[in-house]
């Protein structure tokens, strides 16, 4: 029998983990239906439609992956060390240990069940990307569709690339995106993910991205969310093995009634592995702000060191935020240490700019973007980078 | 340059400073010395426009406008600056991008032409020689993680960018080695002319041998109790404050 939305239960307050987000609330409102594809396969070859190659995030250059309205559009690889193709649900299992990460996620089971598209991406062994992958997911339509679109990402033995993940829309539309990733990361690997969530502002917005990492292996994870009326954005990683370097960094810019929530589970369960994590929000308005993050170190992780941080600024008296650091702690030689700040911007640095000459509104400015530099101080990609703090820029002001 | 009448000052209903009198004319030098409660830096913080300081009586005259009429900017755009005792870090902002921005803001205020990255960076690199202070610290976030030493040095930089008329030095002295110390004064002496003025407020006599004071004010309690030429700071340093009132 066909599966309905309605045979799912949409996470809502009383679930712990989603506490401050009330999903269920907003699918009541909206009533998103699954999207189904249309049979008519187009005959021309598709044209890259403008508000994607307009998009500053967008470079020929790169590697690329179109969805467009929930569907896969275009993929275009530059590079015979890899490889993206459609992924058979069957063979999934047996590439990713999905019991990692098992845990109760009827966003997840949701995605299973109407799923649009489900791509690998396989970084081969030794291969160190010269040019980026960027997925762009486009959305254009005014339906009321949910879209489930699934990535997994491998990356071989001693190999090195970086992906972004591109979510935008011509702001007209509503929609609700549900993406998950599955990211395997071998031995020595090394990868650059940067997850830019520019969502429509009457979109909801959820992802979880799930990684799974392999002795001696990098993984950065750059969260910059600032669109959807509703964004839910979870990393849950499962540290195998020693050696391992994870990091997640991110950056939730709030304007009115927006919801961001931000949250990550590190678990590590092997010896002398480190994580990081910095999650910073701005937030104006009406806005409201979610960092939920847990570290579990298990009793044979011995030698971990884990941190982890969140600190918020608001800006104005109605903004909210929830913050929600939490460290289990089960093995006795561990270095971790965690904690979480919201205040408004500090007086003293205000006094003292004013002192040198620049108005309140201008020494604003400065202090804000100083709170956004920090976090972006070590991106790589320097090109992105400025790209980045050129949209936190147009939000804020 | 300033006039000082009949100041009182609260600080949270505590009287802090109590008929303070004080003049100072274009091109001079006056230090204030005192012990620790006297108000000195309650002086300064009043002076620059802080919040949290409760004016109750009197009056200052800044080039002849009413100090109490301009915000802390324009106070800075008039030309007055104050070298903090204790300047504050902000992470995340670069010394460069916060130094070109001050100096923009301030010609902008004087209705001079805005320096262009190219020409600021002419000025900045001169007078960071001159005070000796590396560039790699200016390309670093505003003050932090620098030592203390650092910290003064930064301020020194911000005046002489700043070209002020009137610089007050909040205790700039505190916790530099003597080195240091020749260079903070270097970079004052080198300021000096016959129109800007200077006020520095210090515990000790010691800056005053390099930057040689006009005029000497002693503060107790809020008031000036003794004034005199620099030989006052030097028979302060024997005798003490308890020997001199």
């Amino acid at each position: 029998m066909e599966k309905l939305i309605e045979d799912f239960q949409i996470p809502d307050k009383k679930i712990e983990t989603w506490k401050f987000t009330d999903l269920k609330k907003v699918q009541e409102k909206n009533n998103f239906r699954p999207s189904v594809k249309s049979d008519s396969t187009p005959t021309n070859p598709y044209k890259i439609n403008l508000d994607i190659s307009n998009n500053i995030f967008f470079d020929p250059k790169n590697n690329f992956i179109i969805f467009e309205n929930g569907y896969l559009k275009k993929i275009n690889t530059k590079s015979d060390d890899l490889e993206i193709k459609s992924l058979d649900s069957n063979l999934e299992n047996k590439i990713f240990n999905k019991k990692n990460f098992t845990r109760k996620d009827s966003l997840l089971d949701i995605n299973s069940a109407f799923l649009n598209e489900n791509l690998i991406i396989k970084v081969k062994k030794n291969a160190k990307l010269k040019n980026p992958i960027s997925i762009f997911y486009y959305n254009c339509e005014e339906e009321k569709y949910l879209i489930n679109n699934r990535i997994n990402i491998i990356l071989e033995e001693n190999s090195e690339a970086e992906i972004n993940e591109i979510f935008f829309s011509n702001n007209k539309s509503i929609y609700w995106n549900n993406v998950h990733n599955y990211v395997c990361l071998k031995k020595n690997s090394k990868l650059q993910h940067y997850k830019i969530q520019l969502e429509s502002k009457n979109a909801i917005h959820s992802s979880s991205t799930n990684i799974d990492c392999e002795n001696s292996s990098i993984y950065n994870n750059f969260i910059f969310s600032i669109g959807g009326n509703m964004s839910r954005i979870e990393v849950i990683s499962s540290i195998n093995s020693a050696d391992i370097n994870f990091n997640i960094k991110g950056l939730y810019l709030a304007k009115t009634n927006q919801h961001h929530d931000i949250t990550t589970l590190m678990q590590h369960k092997h010896p002398e592995s480190k994580s990081n994590q910095h999650i910073k929000g701005i937030l104006q308005k009406d806005s409201s702000g979610v960092f939920q993050g847990k570290v579990i170190v298990a009793q044979d992780a011995q030698k971990t060191d884990a941190f982890q941080f969140n600190q918020n600024l608001l800006l104005s008296e109605t903004a909210e935020v929830n913050a929600k650091p939490e460290l289990e702690i089960y093995a006795d030689d561990v270095k971790c240490s965690h904690g979480a700040t919201t205040g408004e911007l500090d007086e003293g640095m205000l006094f003292y700019l004013r002192s040198r000459g620049l108005n309140k509104e201008e020494a604003r400015k400065l202090l804000i973007e100083g709170f956004i530099n920090e976090l972006f101080d070590d991106i790589e990609n320097k090109e992105l980078k400025k790209k980045l703090l050129l949209t936190s820029k147009k939000t804020i002001y | 340059m300033l006039k000082i009448e009949g100041l009182h000052v609260n600080v949270e209903d505590k009287k802090i400073i109590q008929g303070l009198d004080l003049q100072i004319a274009p091109g001079e030098v006056h230090a204030i010395m005192g012990p620790n409660g006297s108000g000195k830096s309650t002086l300064a913080n009043v002076l620059s426009g802080k919040d949290g300081y409760d004016v109750t009586k009197g009056k200052i005259t800044f080039l002849k406008k009413n100090l109490f009429d301009l915000e802390p900017e324009n106070r800075a755009g008039e030309g007055l600056f104050l070298a903090f005792q204790y300047p504050v870090e902000i992470p995340g902002v670069s010394g460069m991008n916060f130094l070109r921005t001050t100096i923009n803001s301030i010609r902008r205020y004087r209705k001079q032409k805005e320096l262009d990255g190219v020409n600021f960076l002419k000025v900045l690199r001169e007078k960071a020689k001159f005070i000796k202070m590396d560039e790699k610290l200016i390309k670093r976030s505003v003050n932090t993680g620098f030592s203390g030493g650092e910290k003064k040095r930064s301020e020194i930089l911000q005046m002489s960018l700043l070209e002020p008329k009137l610089a007050i030095l909040d205790e700039t002295d505190s916790g530099l080695d003597i080195d240091a110390l020749k260079t903070v004064a270097n970079g004052v002496n080198n300021l000096k002319n016959k129109e800007r003025s200077f006020l520095i407020i210090t515990h000790y006599q010691r800056l005053l041998n390099y930057i040689v004071p006009d005029k000497v004010h002693v503060l107790s309690k809020g008031k000036i109790v003794k004034s005199g030429d620099k030989n006052l700071a030097i028979e302060l340093e024997k005798k003490g404050y308890e020997g001199i009132m």
